[in-house]
């Protein structure tokens, strides 16, 4: 990719996460944002309130940066899942990560686990989705994508049935509105603990995936063509499998259920930058992180009330994709 | 490569057994055969995509059961019959992945890998699509710019399954020239054919086989005529022969009764 | 002709009669409940179904707790009103958390009448219900105001003896009322603390305006801080930031742990509540006190003497609690389950 380009990729979501830190429903002046940011830095004598270091550093910095991290994961994992399931139509929920996580969450709000609770809870039982997912699709040393789509559909449907059971016994006056308003999504709950508990494993998941990138080229021809070129192709998906699952539990397990992102951005940044993933998969990170950034701006200061995070995505997403239907007429060019 | 007494079967069914044959580097060995009588089984084996149920292949003295995916890849290279792209890579792109058994764990091609796959495209007058998506080239095109991949790929073998099928007249005579392009290139080559009139176009030998699970190599001249096409085929065709001046040798072909 | 006349006289004033307004068979009265429904019950209601939460707790309060034959697990779980009243873990939980019944546990439960909060709209299972005569009453549910009206019609559906004690409540209830309003009715803005009451831990909502927890914290001398809408509106940490209220009641379970979390959180605090350890804990009796329930009698008092402690100077809560608990509860409490219900903790 050209220099111009990786210069953009690098210094949009920056940008991004500047503007975010200055808007929000508590008024602090742009001025002041700055300089707070910079306090830790440079010798600034404070003339701000504690209320508003506490806002910026303390409220919006974390969730500003949990939101680029979550966007950028979950875009990165819906590129790669589309590659290698060769299917663009591909989001990062196939494999039941999402339904597991949900229930996960479900359960420990039904238990009144605490904020970290429900964080590992859920994070926890996306894994083991994802683990009886691959299991069950496994045939013979090797695991078909026809087998880990089927496998994941029976999955998802399995745990998307215990968490309307939680949903059924839970208090209808505290636990079940706390269970709905997480399944929708929201990145309410940032604080600089949940942001050290979620960035590691996205982290490493991402790498995992930015040092297959060539292969996953090679793997989006097929099974048989990527191994007739060198590639054992099922430890490949396993890698693959394994790093997008950390992401994707991760980013539910703080997030909720936020949906789109994984289809729409790797779509939207494949027109852009082609389908090399090399170049897509970076690229998708940074177009996933600004996007969510964005979005997440809107959902925390458009009214008092908070707006879902995964109602805004799909609002936002669905009409979006359609319109790059349209323009594709199906086609990736 | 070396192929001694290769045999397959799927579960009770018994594809072809006692296969014994070599070919050496620069040589086409053409298989014929009827649709089900296993020549993609064959070269599914000889590729080491499938497990061969007894016997053995060497490549240049090496057990090919031995070797992993990565060793295999640089020795053995195949093309399949059907061939899916759900992505528009250019063709440049397409080519290089050809390099990738030599590429490390997690590595992505060097700019030599690059210039090693563009060169080729050169080399085989292809250098025109090169930035060009492979999505957009026609059929013919496609498979040229397979072969080249192939080619990239440096390996001792190549294996083409049927590689004609499903292309134009014009565009078959390109892929069969380009075949024997690589031949001349000292690789050797294992082609699956529909069509018996191809074995006559290569230097090499033929591989027969027939209905009733035998199989005959040898010269095409020499095995290719009624009574084994008709052995092959289930129907009555006739070899015929068209002298032509010297030095071009003599022209043969295939054509039903 | 002259012999068909008083005949027909008879006839045209049978006629006349079954035309008129129906009037109550036999054995049978007549109640109207909040949607404006004029409901026919049995004279003496003996068999009562209560898919509404809160309402058990009324029932029992007014003395006819003997009578619940269907109730909700939602009910049955609270550890006060099992304490208060054992009997209630084997009368068979025919509803659901949502409301929703297994119809034939329901029926099968014959009861003579159902009591239900109302919303808006008729449940979907009504009809179901109706098809087997059992009547439906319902009951207002988000207001103070309309929570007198509950006590009185679940009064009335019970029976007399009940109505009396629901009059009494009612009373009660508004005489606290008003003796708080006495007080905090000439309060202006400036004085008013602003007051911010979460519903759910989780994720973060919070009870807004058009609530009845809103009508407590008016009526106690506060000012609501969620500027929003309704019951369990999920917010920012952010949006709590800029309204900065002055005082946090935390009304989700478990109470002590999300207060704790509150004032163990950084990001909290800068916050005026938590700065001043103006950080409490909503009180859970035979049902949670801030949500609709019998013992809102006492949340306004409760809330009052929090809010403005040097207005109440006699205000005793234990001392209302006590006689509150006694008298409609029959029971008296000791120092430690009077600790518990103000703690929400659950009674040892």
């Amino acid at each position: 990719m050209r220099r111009a380009a990786w210069f953009a990729m690098i210094l949009v979501p920056l940008a991004a996460l500047y503007v975010s830190l200055l808007v929000g429903r508590f008024y602090v002046p742009a001025g002041t944002v700055a300089r707070i940011l910079a306090s830790p830095f440079l010798p600034i004598s404070p003339n701000w309130s504690a209320s508003m270091e506490t806002i910026v550093l303390q409220i919006r910095l974390p969730r500003a940066v949990m939101a680029m991290f979550v966007g950028a994961g979950l875009s990165i994992s819906g590129a790669a899942y589309q590659g290698m399931f060769r299917n663009p139509l591909v989001s990062p929920d196939i494999l039941g990560v999402t339904a597991a996580s949900g229930f996960g969450a479900a359960l420990a709000l039904l238990c009144s686990g605490g904020a970290v609770g429900v964080e590992l809870t859920a994070f926890l039982f996306g894994i083991l989705g994802v683990g009886l997912t691959y299991l069950l699709a496994r045939t013979y040393r090797s695991t078909p994508v026809l087998m880990l789509v089927l496998s994941g559909v029976v999955v998802a449907a399995f745990f998307s049935a215990l968490l309307s059971g939680t949903k059924y016994v839970a208090d209808p006056d505290s636990k079940l509105p706390a269970i709905t308003y997480w399944l929708l999504g929201s990145l309410n709950g940032t604080s600089a603990q949940s942001l050290g508990m979620a960035l590691p494993p996205i982290v490493l998941g991402a790498v995992g995936l930015m040092m297959v990138r060539w292969r996953l080229n090679v793997l989006s021809m097929g099974d048989e063509e990527a191994g007739s070129l060198g590639i054992r192709t099922d430890r490949l998906k396993a890698v693959i499998i394994a790093s997008t699952t950390l992401i994707t539990a991760a980013a539910v397990s703080v997030c909720g259920i936020v949906g789109w992102v994984g289809l729409v951005i790797p779509h939207l940044t494949r027109m852009w930058v082609g389908p090399d993933h090399r170049a897509l998969l970076p690229a998708a990170c940074s177009i996933g992180a600004t996007y969510l950034l964005l979005i997440d701006d809107v959902a925390r200061t458009a009214s008092a009330s908070e707006i879902p995070l995964g109602i805004l995505t799909a609002v936002v997403g669905a009409p979006f994709f359609a319109y790059l239907l349209r323009k594709t007429q199906g086609a990736w060019q | 490569m070396e192929v001694r007494r290769a045999a397959f079967k799927y579960a009770a069914h018994m594809i072809f057994e006692a296969l014994d044959f070599d070919v050496s580097a620069g040589e086409v060995l053409t298989v014929l055969g009827a649709n089900g009588c296993g020549k993609s089984t064959l070269l599914r084996c000889l590729a080491g995509t499938l497990r061969l149920s007894a016997g053995s292949v060497r490549i240049s003295g090496e057990e090919l059961a031995g070797l992993d995916s990565t060793a295999r890849a640089r020795k053995v290279a195949i093309l399949f019959q059907e061939h899916q792209v759900t992505f528009p890579f250019s063709a440049l792109d397409i080519v290089t992945m050809g390099r990738t058994p030599y590429l490390s764990a997690f590595g992505s091609p060097s700019a030599q890998d690059r210039e090693a796959a563009a060169h080729a495209l050169e080399e085989f007058g292809l250098l025109h699509v090169k930035d060009r998506a492979y999505t957009e080239l026609s059929g013919g095109e496609r498979q040229l710019v397979l072969l080249c991949r192939t080619f990239v790929q440096q390996p001792a073998v190549i294996l083409l399954d049927e590689p004609t099928a499903h292309l134009d007249f014009r565009n078959q005579v390109r892929c069969l020239d380009m075949i024997g392009m690589l031949a001349a290139r000292g690789v050797a080559i294992v082609l699956t054919s529909h069509d018996p009139n191809h074995a006559f176009l290569f230097p090499g030998r033929a591989l027969l086989m027939q209905l009733d699970r035998s199989a005959v190599i040898g010269a095409p001249s020499e095995i290719i005529n009624r009574a084994s096409l008709t052995a092959t085929y289930g129907i009555d065709v006739g070899v015929f022969s068209i002298d032509r001046p010297p030095p071009a040798k003599k022209l043969s072909f295939c054509s039903p009764w | 002709m002259r012999i068909a006349a008083p005949w027909l006289a008879a006839a045209a004033a049978l006629l006349a009669s079954s035309v008129a307004q129906p009037s109550a068979a036999q054995g049978t009265r007549q109640v109207t409940d909040a949607a404006g429904r004029v409901v026919t019950l049995p004279l003496h209601v003996n068999r009562i179904a209560d898919p509404w939460h809160a309402n058990n707790a009324m029932v029992l309060m007014l003395g006819g707790a003997d009578k619940i034959v269907a109730t909700t697990a939602q009910a049955q779980r609270q550890p006060w009103l099992r304490r208060l009243y054992p009997r209630i873990d084997q009368v068979p939980a025919a509803f659901n958390a949502a409301g929703e019944p297994n119809i034939e546990t329901l029926i099968g439960a014959r009861p003579d009448v159902i009591l239900m909060a109302y919303d808006g709209t008729l449940p979907k299972w009504s009809a179901a219900v109706e098809a087997y005569h059992v009547p439906i009453v319902l009951m207002p549910n988000s207001s103070l105001e309309g929570l007198e009206t509950t006590a009185r019609i679940t009064g009335q559906v019970l029976g007399e003896r009940e109505a009396k004690v629901a009059e009494d409540y009612v009373r009660y209830l508004d005489g606290n009322i008003r003796r708080v309003r006495s007080v905090t009715g000439r309060l202006p803005a400036n004085e008013r603390p602003t007051v911010l009451h979460t519903a759910s831990a989780g994720v973060l909502t919070v009870d807004g305006r058009d609530s009845v927890i809103d009508d407590w914290i008016t009526i106690a001398g506060g000012r609501n801080a969620a500027d929003v809408v309704g019951l369990g509106r999920p917010v920012s940490l952010e949006q709590i930031a800029a309204w900065d209220p002055d005082v946090i009641i935390i009304g989700t379970a478990p109470n002590q742990q999300s207060r704790q979390a509150i004032l163990d959180d950084p990001r909290w605090r800068e916050i005026k509540a938590v700065k001043t350890g103006k950080v409490f804990v909503n009180p859970t009796g035979a049902y949670l006190w801030d949500r609709h329930s019998a013992e809102a009698a006492l949340q306004v008092l409760w809330a009052a003497k929090l809010l403005h402690p040097e207005l109440f100077p006699d205000l005793d809560i234990k001392r209302e609690t006590l006689d509150f608990y006694a008298k409609y509860f029959h029971h008296a409490l000791t120092d430690d389950e009077y600790a518990s219900i103000i703690d929400a903790t659950a009674p040892r």
